[in-house]
């Protein structure tokens, strides 16, 4: 219990040195984390081969991994402490307030939190003092005709409420935060990263300075931006440690942001869905024999039992976490051989393994490149199968990089839709159409977070079924690319170049030897036009359509980010804005 | 130094070193200069480490400062149990870090041995690294109870 001495003479202010404090901390261990990883191992990586440094690099993961638990838990810390310095802040004020209004009126308040006057009705004068205490309405309620009683009851009730108002914070954000000890093991495992997520949800229960409907939803991604840049800097740690998922996911604020929030969502559903895998029970026996009379091999009664229970959520655990550890890959660098040309940091603008999954990773700052690159990627794109698309826009950042006279580039995959899969839905427009507002807002969100001293040339690149949906956002929406680059497209539902929301002559097209996607989509995505008694079907790789129609030496539908390919080399002299240097093919 | 200028560096040192390799084969040609090259990124990479260390122990300073007034005696916040609960919070998380300063310190310390040709061969400096010497404080009542648990309060 909160008394009436101790609310009194708190100093809500020492907790929130204390915040100050873990925020220090939480930001060295985020800042050491970067460092240990970008910095350290890399440079360690590129220059000597070897178990040894392998082994080296593994200890600096393991330590950078610390860190980033590290960063996550003492941000939580802080934003209890924040919180919790805010509402002991209010109950003690509401005291100072019962305490003023009653001295005011020459009452005495006791520092047991009683009320205190002296009565001076001469039909008491053997005991003239009079005291009541809060919690105990019972003893006025409508049968004192004593008014000075009464209204010291008032008084005596609102010290009563502040006081229980402090016992209930105290005891919720002590709960809170017993949660949050570090333990002593070095090594962060999946279990420490479930807690991690479930001592979030802990410390959003108890604080409610930031809350999750402040948050906005459905709003512009300038907007957004203005919301975030409108409150304080405790604010947005306090959001970022609390609420990350819907930070992170939020077009429009700061790539560093939505990185620190990404990272941590990343951290923990990846523990958590390993958590999920390894809980299933094994796959039992598939196929029996045939026996005598029944010679053909059938399916096991329990594996079949299993796989109904089991078996969608086995492979959606399986695709999300492949592609969780790709991403990581990314971050750690773990591709990266010696000698190889190195790439800049990554950036998780938006991470989410629901579903098919969402995640949109960066090469480089975009908030401050000079030249942003965003790709969209076609069919069978997924978190279970993020590393090639990852990979396409490393090369393009290699290439484009080379070519920007040193001007920085960030080159982003943006799996930010649900991509069809197989044969058939690729067939369908409803995942371009779905998917097409997703884009336009989060290219109006890299609009609005980026630094305004730069100019951001920005390229919006599709590959296949991802070029329908660019067309999509344009056909539907506005598109607010400088440039738009079309890979292998089937058709973009639009039938000239024109109609892609950018300036004319700035829709470049690549259609490689051996693709045959783009003459067999047309039927589906490309425009339908009726010229005299035929209906024909308008794609970029048609000259009517009006793109400039870049040269290619690649094979197939899969080869246009090849290392030193031209087909890569065109698309990144678009990206910088070379447009003078791109090679022209036929159209 | 800038990105760039950091990035040709090292690259001029990747590819001196990828061309020694190729060119000599293993075991022959300028194995000094391959020397030179890896006593010089293990050196880097032990500053780096070094570097990391500091970070740390000044923010556990600024960590620790912060707490002068929170609960510890002080008339401030005495007495709640969330400012205790902080308190005890606040120590687990100083041995923690002062752990990953110990390893940052083992880390840092091989490294420069690498950087010395302390070890012999691949093998050693592998398990060099293998081995952690930064043991965790593990007195009593250190620390949350186990992961899994759920870590419930210990107040």
């Amino acid at each position: 219990m909160v008394t009436f001495d101790q609310l009194r003479d708190l100093r809500p202010a020492e907790l929130e040195d204390a915040a100050d404090g873990w925020h220090r901390l939480s930001s060295a261990a985020g800042t050491a984390k970067g460092r240990v990883t970008d910095e350290i191992a890399t440079r360690l990586q590129l220059a000597v081969t070897g178990e040894g440094v392998d082994a080296a690099v593994e200890r600096l993961h393991d330590l950078a991994r610390s860190c980033h638990h590290a960063q996550v838990e003492t941000g939580l810390i802080r934003t209890a402490l924040n919180g919790l310095a805010g509402e002991l802040r209010s109950a003690q004020k509401k005291l100072a307030d019962a305490v003023a209004d009653a001295e005011a009126e020459q009452f005495t308040v006791k520092s047991d939190g009683s009320v205190h006057w002296v009565d001076k009705d001469p039909a008491a004068p053997l005991a003239p003092h009079q005291s009541v205490r809060g919690s105990r309405p019972s003893m006025v309620i409508g049968s004192d005709p004593d008014p000075k009683r009464a209204k010291a009851q008032e008084y005596a009730d609102r010290i009563g409420a502040a006081l229980r108002e402090a016992t209930e914070a105290d005891a919720r954000y002590a709960r809170a935060l017993g949660r949050l000890h570090a333990d002593s093991d070095l090594n962060v495992s999946d279990a420490e990263w479930v807690d991690a997520q479930r001592d979030m949800a802990a410390v959003r229960g108890a604080a409610d300075h930031v809350p999750a409907g402040d948050i906005p939803k459905g709003k512009s991604p300038k907007e957004n931006a203005d919301w975030w840049k409108g409150l304080s800097q405790d604010e947005q740690a306090d959001y970022i440690a609390l609420h990350p998922a819907s930070v992170g996911a939020l077009d429009g604020l700061p790539a560093t942001v939505r990185d620190e929030a990404n990272r941590a969502v990343l951290a923990e559903k990846r523990a958590d869905y390993q958590t999920q895998l390894n809980a299933i029970p094994p796959e039992p026996i598939k196929i029996q024999p045939g026996r005598v009379g029944s010679p053909i091999a059938t399916r096991t009664a329990e594996w079949i039992a299993w796989d109904k229970k089991w078996g969608d959520k086995r492979s959606q655990l399986e695709a999300s976490l492949k592609g969780m550890g790709d991403i990581q890959n990314r971050f750690a660098r773990n591709d990266l051989e010696p000698g190889e040309k190195r790439f800049p940091r990554a950036y998780l603008l938006a991470f989410s393994p629901e579903g098919r999954g969402r995640a949109v990773i960066a090469n480089g700052n975009p908030d401050t490149a000079d030249h942003t690159a965003v790709y969209v990627p076609g069919t069978d794109a997924g978190l279970g199968n993020f590393a090639h698309d990852i990979k396409r826009m490393t090369n393009l950042w290699l290439a484009a990089n080379s070519e920007a006279d040193g001007k920085s580039v960030s080159t982003i995959t943006w799996l930010g839709y649900d991509a069809p899969q197989g044969i058939k839905q690729p067939a369908s427009s409803e995942y371009a159409n779905n998917g097409a507002p997703h884009l336009n807002t989060f290219v109006d969100g890299i609009r609005a977070s980026h630094a305004t001293d730069s100019p951001g040339h920005l390229t919006v690149t599709g590959h296949s079924y991802g070029t329908t949906l660019i067309g999509s956002a344009a056909r539907q929406g506005d598109l607010h690319a400088d440039d738009i680059v079309t890979l292998g497209s089937p058709g973009v539902q639009v039938g000239r170049a024109t109609d892609l929301d950018v300036p004319k002559g700035h829709v470049w097209n690549e259609e490689a030897d051996g693709d045959k996607i783009p003459g067999l989509g047309r039927y589906v995505h490309g425009h339908r036009e009726q010229i005299l008694d035929t209906a024909v079907y308008i794609i970029p790789s048609d000259r009517v359509f009006g793109a400039h129609q870049m040269r290619t030496d690649t094979d197939g539908h899969s080869g246009y980010w090849d290392t030193d390919s031209g087909s890569l080399k065109n698309q990144a002299l678009v990206v910088v804005g070379k447009y003078g240097d791109v090679e022209k093919g036929s159209g | 130094m800038t990105f760039d200028q950091e990035w040709a560096e090292l690259k001029g040192e990747a590819s001196t070193r990828l061309r020694l390799a190729s060119a000599d084969g293993p075991g022959g040609g300028d194995a000094q200069g391959q020397l030179r090259q890896s006593k010089r990124a293990w050196s880097q990479a032990s500053e780096g480490v070094r570097a990391v260390r500091g970070d740390l122990r000044t923010a556990v300073s600024g960590l620790s400062e912060g707490q002068r007034g929170a609960g510890s005696g002080d008339a401030g916040v005495t007495g709640l149990l969330s400012a205790t609960a902080q308190r005890s919070v606040f120590q687990s998380w100083k041995r923690k870090v002062d752990h990953m300063q110990r390893e940052c310190d083992d880390v840092q310390g091989k490294m420069e041995k690498a950087a010395q040709s302390y070890y012999r061969t691949d093998d050693a400096v592998r398990d060099a690294f293998k081995s952690r010497d930064a043991a965790p404080d593990d007195r009593p009542g250190v620390g949350r109870p186990t992961p899994g648990e759920g870590g419930q309060s210990r107040w």
